[in-house]
């Protein structure tokens, strides 16, 4: 037992915050005092000057545009970004680097490896994912967005919603269907996808929060070069839900951090207010704080996994449930802290639209209330609470699944 | 970077749950819920002398093999799974003061690491806490040692105990001593106790013959640490007890049919089982943690020791109330051990300070 980062890896970090002190002025206070409007581009920006100094995808292999570095590193990096006011990424990130790339890694061909990986590193190429539908969503593999393969290349048609970032893409990777007479999990296909052309339309969804950061995807004879197959042909349910267990090692740890910092500014708004007295509210704060450490522990445990080479494979599950859940309890609490003041919206409202704003965000109302109605989304999107909660009650407890109503077939 | 037991101390864990399933299990279990609580003296010398536990973390010199207190917690969480009835957390939570006691101490902690002889801490005056003891309990030198006055309330296994490791105030404050269970002026009350393998007392103190431990220079600092401990140690049971009864739950789910299908493939009952489980891991992620950092005298450690503790009662009272709930009618009778969790689950919260008043620990202590 030993949850610190080696000497190795601390000695990198020290390296890194140098840099990062350098790119930003002496008085920096972090990227959430910047508005609204300027957050994309400013975090764009980070993100080149990252990119430059190769601090963007360390731990993929060299020959892919990584440096091979252990999962460590990564999160050695997040933390440092977070403590020194800066984002982690771009929005498309999530899919491009953490969802695609890794499952490109896993199974992709040396071709594609070659061709998509570096231009996701280099932000090139922003990344969408497709999976859910309108008739789709805990039940993926019922998909119905079919493709067929015609001269070399697939004809998709179909739809996919909640999209997030859809609009900003240059490509998707979507599950699509592609025979249609197999059992529903045997039928399906990952495909990659250029967004820019005549058979794909996005339109924007406008949500709870009032703005719009994802989309339905229309595919109306869309098209993408059979070369573009990730894994086998119908081999699609095994590699999309690898890529959604995919997560890798130490995810939790780096989100536990961007927590961590939004915990502070939730403490600042009760001092403001004069509410770090109550009792109630001092409590809930360190219910609060104890699951962030927890959160960061169960990331180190992943993380040390990882680095032995093992999967963490349900215990994914598990993160995505924990903190989606508690960041709804967060949320709640900084409402009853406001008070009466939830009745009305002021001040900037948040750059990130799921999960914590960005670090040294000022504590607005307009702030705590959008990240408030938004946290409903992440107890829903990527698996619900109730499928995760199935999926370790199932994987871990080894409890039975439930008998299925439906046929076994797709359609 | 390293959040896992080493080879050794997952050995520790496995020989020793191997050995309680042997030893003790649910055969102990239904003993006490049929006869009430006795110790199990062949047990308890096996425990100490063939597996070395009580003396784990202390010195070779007394016949421990100074192993860390992480070792120590894991122990602990395979006794709380067993829902082993006997006074080791009481034990080992004295020789964390005894420790101190000098060159003078050597032989008491011999006995201890041998189990030939029983301690506990008698900590709180009435209306004290462990933490904040109060200032009920004085001593006052005599020519030959110390002698005790006051009332020592919520004492663990106080009718077990053949030596008590006592917070008293000397006129220039508290300090540490030790009185014998069959001194002069020392008797014992006992109390009904809601944890039915861990008995409760008061602890009478008449002019009781005490030799100094721990003087008031030291004693204060020696008291924070054996709460820090306390905390994680109880947090450690706890958390073999949660898992415990999680467990024992999803074994009746499979098991129970209804409506044509076992129990556990409703998703109800899953859902319940699998909310458990995140209160179990994350009370365990923080325990662990803790543990190690009473090992390396980390500075969070105070802190991550509350948050153990609150963490781990919550989880216990969870798995151990939805255990009834899934168990039905049989959960709820005398003769199913799903209660002896229950009430384990909610008497250790209690001690060492509740959940609510760790959690103003840790906001006092982060400075909120």
């Amino acid at each position: 037992m030993n949850p610190t980062f080696s000497a190795d890896v601390q000695a990198f970090q020290k390296e890194f915050a140098t840099f990062l002190r350098e790119l930003v002025p002496a008085d920096w206070a972090g990227a959430g005092t910047l508005p609204r409007e300027e957050y994309d581009a400013f975090a764009e920006k980070i993100r080149g000057q990252l990119y430059e100094r190769g601090y963007i995808g360390v731990s993929w292999p060299q020959e892919y545009g990584g440096r091979g570095l252990s999962a460590e590193y990564q999160v050695a990096i997040a933390e440092e970004l977070t403590r020194q006011g800066l984002p982690q990424g771009i929005a498309s990130d999530v899919f491009g680097i953490q969802m695609f790339g890794s499952t490109l890694l896993a199974f992709g061909t040396e071709e594609q490896k070659q061709r998509f990986l570096p231009r996701i590193l280099s932000g090139e190429d922003k990344w969408c994912q497709g999976y859910s539908e309108p008739q789709s969503g805990s039940d993926l593999a019922s998909a119905s967005t079919t493709a067929v393969l015609e001269d070399g290349m697939w004809r998709i048609n179909g739809q996919k919603i909640w999209t997030s970032t859809a609009h900003l893409a240059d490509w998707i990777f979507v599950l699509v269907r592609t025979d249609p007479d197999a059992a529903k999990h045997r039928g399906l296909t990952l495909l990659a996808c250029p967004m820019d052309q005549p058979g794909i339309e996005v339109r924007q969804i406008q949500q709870i929060s009032g703005e719009a950061d994802f989309n339905e995807v229309f595919f109306t004879d869309a098209m993408t070069p059979e070369e573009n197959t990730i894994g086998s042909v119908s081999d699609g349910w095994r590699v999309a839900t690898a890529l959604l267990e995919h997560e890798r090692g130490g995810a939790a740890a780096v989100l536990a951090i961007r927590f961590a910092e939004e915990l502070d500014r939730l403490e600042e708004l009760a001092r403001e207010r004069g509410r770090h007295h109550e009792q109630d509210i001092r409590r809930r704060i360190a219910w609060c704080r104890s699951r962030v450490f927890a959160m960061r522990l169960m990331g180190y445990r992943a993380l040390t996994r990882t680095l032995s080479g093992e999967g963490i494979g349900p215990e994914g599950a598990m993160n995505k449930l924990f903190w989606s859940e508690y960041h709804r309890v967060l949320t709640e609490l900084s409402m009853d802290i406001l008070g009466e003041d939830v009745l009305t919206l002021r001040g900037r409202r948040p750059a990130i639209p799921d999960g914590p704003d960005a670090p040294g965000a000022p504590t607005d109302s307009a702030g705590w209330i959008t990240t408030f109605l938004n946290a409903r989304s992440s107890t829903i999107f990527a698996g619900t609470s109730q499928v995760q909660r199935n999926l370790l009650a199932e994987k871990i407890l080894g409890m039975p699944r439930e008998p299925r109503a439906e046929s076994s077939r797709g359609r | 970077m390293q959040f896992s037991f080493s080879r050794e101390q997952e050995d520790l864990r496995s020989s020793l749950r191997d050995f309680l399933s042997r030893r003790s299990g649910s055969e102990a279990r239904n003993r006490v819920l049929k006869s009430g609580y006795a110790l199990d003296r062949g047990l308890w010398d096996s425990m100490a002398q063939q597996l070395g536990l009580l003396g784990l973390a202390l010195p070779e010199s007394v016949g421990g093999s100074e192993a860390g207190f992480l070792e120590t917690s894991i122990v602990l969480e395979e006794l709380g799974r067993d829902a082993y009835a006997g006074p080791y957390f009481s034990t080992v939570a004295a020789s964390w003061v005894l420790q101190h006691a000098g060159e003078d101490g050597a032989t008491t902690l011999e006995q201890l690491a041998s189990g030939s002889r029983i301690f506990t801490l008698a900590i709180a005056d009435e209306g004290g806490t462990w933490a904040r003891p109060g200032h009920r309990t004085t001593a006052f030198e005599v020519a030959d040692g110390h002698r005790l006055a006051g009332l020592k309330v919520n004492v663990t296994d106080a009718d077990t105990a053949d030596e008590f490791v006592v917070v008293a105030d000397l006129p220039d404050g508290p300090a540490w001593f030790r009185v014998a269970a069959d001194a002069p002026g020392v008797s014992v009350v006992m109390g009904e106790s809601l944890d039915l393998t861990r008995p409760i007392g008061q602890l009478v103190l008449q002019d009781a013959p005490a030799i100094l431990v721990v003087g008031p220079a030291a004693a204060g600092e020696i008291l924070a640490d054996v709460n820090d401990k306390a905390a994680v140690a109880l947090s450690a049971e706890m958390v073999g007890g949660a898992d415990a009864a999680l467990r024992q739950a999803v074994a009746w789910s499979l098991e129970r049919t209804q409506f044509g299908r076992p129990i556990g493939s409703f998703q109800a009952i899953k859902h319940m089982s699998a909310d458990a489980l995140v209160e179990v891991e994350t009370a365990r992620v923080l325990t662990q943690y803790a543990a190690w950092a009473i090992d390396e005298r980390t500075p969070d450690r105070s802190v991550v020791a509350s948050m153990a503790k609150q963490a781990a009662s919550d989880a216990f009272s969870l798995a151990a109330g939805n255990n009834i709930q899934i168990h039905g009618g049989i959960g709820f009778t005398w003769e199913h051990s799903a209660h002896l969790y229950f009430r384990k689950a909610k008497a250790t919260s209690a001690l060492f300070g509740t959940a609510p008043q760790h959690r103003d620990r840790i906001a006092d202590l982060l400075a909120v």
